[in-house]
C-alpha cells in the first residue's frame, strides 16, 4: 500500500508525534508498503491564527497514495478519499498547546467563536475519515463526550526494540498497530 | 541558529530536490545548526494548485525558527520575515515549457489564468525572500526573464562522504535517472542504433507517476532496433549499493535531458566517480559542469553524433578514463562543496 503520514509540524521543536510518526513510516516500510511523512505546520499562539492554519490544511492535497494515515489536529484536516485517524496524546503536537493557552484568555465572544469553530472544524473532518484510533483511554472519552464520536484504542507501542532488532527490519512490538492501519 | 527547513513534496517521488533537503539538513545540522524540517505535500496537477498556492501563502512560519530556508517551488510562499530561497527550478509548464509538448497546464483560458496565477505567486514569494540562490546559471536566467528576480548560483553538492574507493571502466554505458520523456532515454537508444561498436548501455531508474507507457515505449524501440542484446533495462529505484556499483563500473555516464535546470545529480555523481559524461548541446544546466574535451563530451542533440561519441569513448584506449579523472577538478573548481552552501545560506 503507498501511505503518506501526516502530523503537526510545530515551532522549535521536535514533538512526540514527530517520534512516532517516523517510526510508523518506518515500520511501514519495513513490511513492504510504501510511506513516506509529512509535516502540516501549526503555530499554538493562542488566537484566530490557528483558524487559518486549520483552513491551509484544508487546502492542501495529497496524491500518489492510497492512503493517508493522520496523528493529530490539524493534520487531519488534509482531505483524501481514504483517511484514517491516529490520534496520538494531546498536547505533544501543538493542538493540545493552543488549547491550554487558549484558556488562560479572557472569555470573549471573539474567543468562543473561534473555540466553537475549531471544534466544528475538527468534528467534520474527524467523520470524514474512515476509522478514527486514539491512543489513550482519556482521548476516547474526549471524542465521545465532545464530539459524540465513537473511537477505537490503539496504544503506540511501548516495547524497546531489541538489541538483535535491525534497522530495516520490522519491529514485532508494531505488528498489530501497522495490521490495523493498512487492512 | 534555529533553521527552518521547509520544502514541497509530491509523496514517494524522490527526486533532487527531495536529496537536497535531506542532504542540506545533515549539512546543517553538522556545522552546529538546529534543524526544524517541514515537508509539506503537494500535487503538481493543475487540479487543486491554487487552492495549494493559498495554503502556503496563509502559513506563517516566522516561529518555527530564526530564519527560514526554502527548497523546491512553490515553498517560497511561505511567510517568514527572515526567508531565504534556494530555489531549484520553477513549475515549468507555466514557465518555459508552456507552448511545448512538455506543457502540461491545459492550453485553455482556464490554464493561460493558471499560468498567469502561477507566475504572480512566484513573484510575491520571492521579492520578499532576503536573498534567492538558485542551482544553475539556467535558472538564474530564468528567473531574470520570467520573474525580474536577481539570484545567486549555489551549485548543490552530493552528501558528504559520498565519494567511491576504487572504480574500473568496463564495457557500459550508464544512464542513471528517473524514466521520463524529457530525460529523454530515447535518444541514448537512438543513438545507439547509430554506433558502431559493441558498446552496451544501462537504463537504470524508477519511472515518474504516469510514465509506465514511457518505459514499455524504450523496450519496444529497443525490440524495434534489434539491440535487445546491448541495451539492460533497470526500470526500478535502485539501492545505494546498486547505485554504486554501476557508477563504478562504468565506462562513463550518458545524460540527455531536454534543457535541464541545474547539471542534474547523474552528471555530478559520474564526474564524482571519475566518470565521464556523454551528454548533449541543449542539456541546460548539465554543460555548466560538463566541459567538451576535458570532463566529458558535449555534442549536438543528434543520434548520429552521439552515437559517434560513444564509439570514440568505448574504441580509444583510455579515452573515457582521460576525461574521467578531470571530473573531480571540475567540481572543486565550481566550488561545490557543503560548507560554501552553508556559509552563502546563513550568513
Amino acid at each position: 500500500m503507498r501511505i503518506a503520514v501526516l502530523r503537526n509540524a510545530v515551532p522549535r521543536g521536535r514533538t512526540g508525534a514527530d517520534a512516532t510518526a517516523k517510526t510508523l513510516v518506518e515500520e511501514l516500510r519495513a513490511r513492504g508498503h510504501a510511506a513516506e511523512g509529512f509535516g502540516i505546520p501549526f503555530d499554538p499562539a493562542p488566537g484566530a491564527a490557528a483558524l487559518t492554519n486549520v483552513l491551509a490544511a484544508r487546502l492542501i492535497q495529497v496524491q500518489n497514495v492510497d492512503r493517508i494515515l493522520c496523528l493529530d489536529f490539524p493534520a487531519y484536516c488534509v482531505p483524501h478519499s481514504n483517511k484514517l485517524v491516529w490520534v496520538q496524546a494531546d498536547g505533544e503536537a501543538g493542538y493540545g498547546d493552543w488549547r491550554r493557552q487558549c484558556k488562560g484568555l479572557p472569555e470573549t465572544a471573539e474567543t468562543e467563536s473561534i473555540w466553537r469553530a475549531l471544534a466544528n472544524a475538527e468534528r467534520l473532518n474527524l467523520l470524514e475519515a474512515r476509522r478514527v484510533y486514539v491512543d489513550s483511554p482519556g482521548q476516547r472519552g474526549r471524542f465521545r463526550d465532545t464530539f459524540d464520536i465513537t473511537t477505537e484504542l490503539l496504544p503506540v507501542p511501548s516495547k524497546p526494540i531489541l538489541e538483535s532488532h535491525h534497522k530495516g527490519m520490522p519491529n514485532p512490538a508494531w505488528d498489530e498497530v501497522v495490521r490495523i492501519l493498512t487492512q | 541558529m534555529d533553521i527552518v527547513l521547509a520544502t514541497v513534496s509530491n509523496p514517494l517521488v524522490r527526486g533532487g530536490a527531495t536529496f537536497l533537503f535531506d542532504w542540506l539538513t545533515d549539512a546543517l545540522e553538522t556545522r552546529g545548526h538546529r534543524v526544524n524540517p517541514v515537508v509539506i505535500p503537494f500535487s503538481d496537477a493543475p487540479d487543486g494548485m491554487l487552492a495549494q498556492l493559498l495554503a502556503l501563502r496563509l502559513l506563517d512560519l516566522s516561529q518555527y525558527g530564526d530564519q527560514l530556508i526554502t527548497i523546491r517551488t512553490p515553498s517560497h510562499l511561505l511567510r517568514h520575515p527572515n526567508k531565504r530561497c534556494w530555489f531549484i527550478h520553477h513549475f515549468r509548464s507555466a514557465y518555459d515549457l508552456w507552448g511545448t509538448k512538455y506543457q502540461t497546464l491545459p492550453h485553455t483560458i482556464e490554464g493561460s489564468a493558471l499560468r498567469r496565477a502561477i507566475v504572480s505567486a512566484d513573484i510575491a514569494g520571492l521579492q520578499e525572500s532576503k536573498r534567492v540562490f538558485c542551482n544553475s546559471v539556467v535558472v538564474q536566467d530564468r528567473l531574470k526573464r520570467y520573474n525580474a528576480i536577481h539570484a545567486d548560483v549555489l551549485y548543490p553538492p552530493l552528501p558528504d562522504g559520498a565519494f567511491p574507493g576504487a572504480v574500473q571502466y568496463g564495457d557500459f554505458l550508464l544512464y542513471f535517472c528517473r524514466l521520463s520523456h524529457h530525460k529523454r532515454q530515447w535518444l541514448a537508444i537512438e543513438a545507439l542504433r547509430h554506433s558502431n561498436s559493441k558498446v552496451r548501455l544501462v537504463i537504470a531508474g524508477a519511472p515518474d507517476p504516469g510514465c509506465e507507457p514511457y518505459v514499455e515505449d524504450l523496450r519496444l524501440e529497443v525490440a524495434r532496433l534489434g539491440l535487445q542484446d546491448r541495451v539492460t533495462f533497470m526500470p526500478y529505484w535502485i539501492d545505494d549499493d546498486v547505485k554504486q556499483d554501476l557508477f563504478s563500473k562504468c565506462l562513463a555516464v550518458v545524460y540527455f535531458p531536454f534543457d535541464e535546470d541545474s547539471y542534474g545529480y547523474p552528471s555530478l555523481e559520474a564526474n564524482s566517480f571519475q566518470k565521464a559524461v556523454l551528454t548533449t548541446s541543449d542539456a541546460g544546466g548539465t554543460i555548466e559542469l560538463v566541459e567538451n574535451g576535458r570532463n566529458g563530451l558535449v555534442t549536438p542533440p543528434d543520434p548520429q553524433l552521439i552515437g559517434e561519441a560513444m564509439d570514440s569513448l568505448f574504441q580509444k584506449p583510455g579515452f573515457a578514463q582521460a576525461l574521467g579523472v578531470a571530473g573531480p577538478g571540475r567540481i572543486r573548481q565550481l566550488g561545490i562543496d557543503w560548507d560554501h552552501v552553508v556559509e552563502q545560506l546563513t550568513s
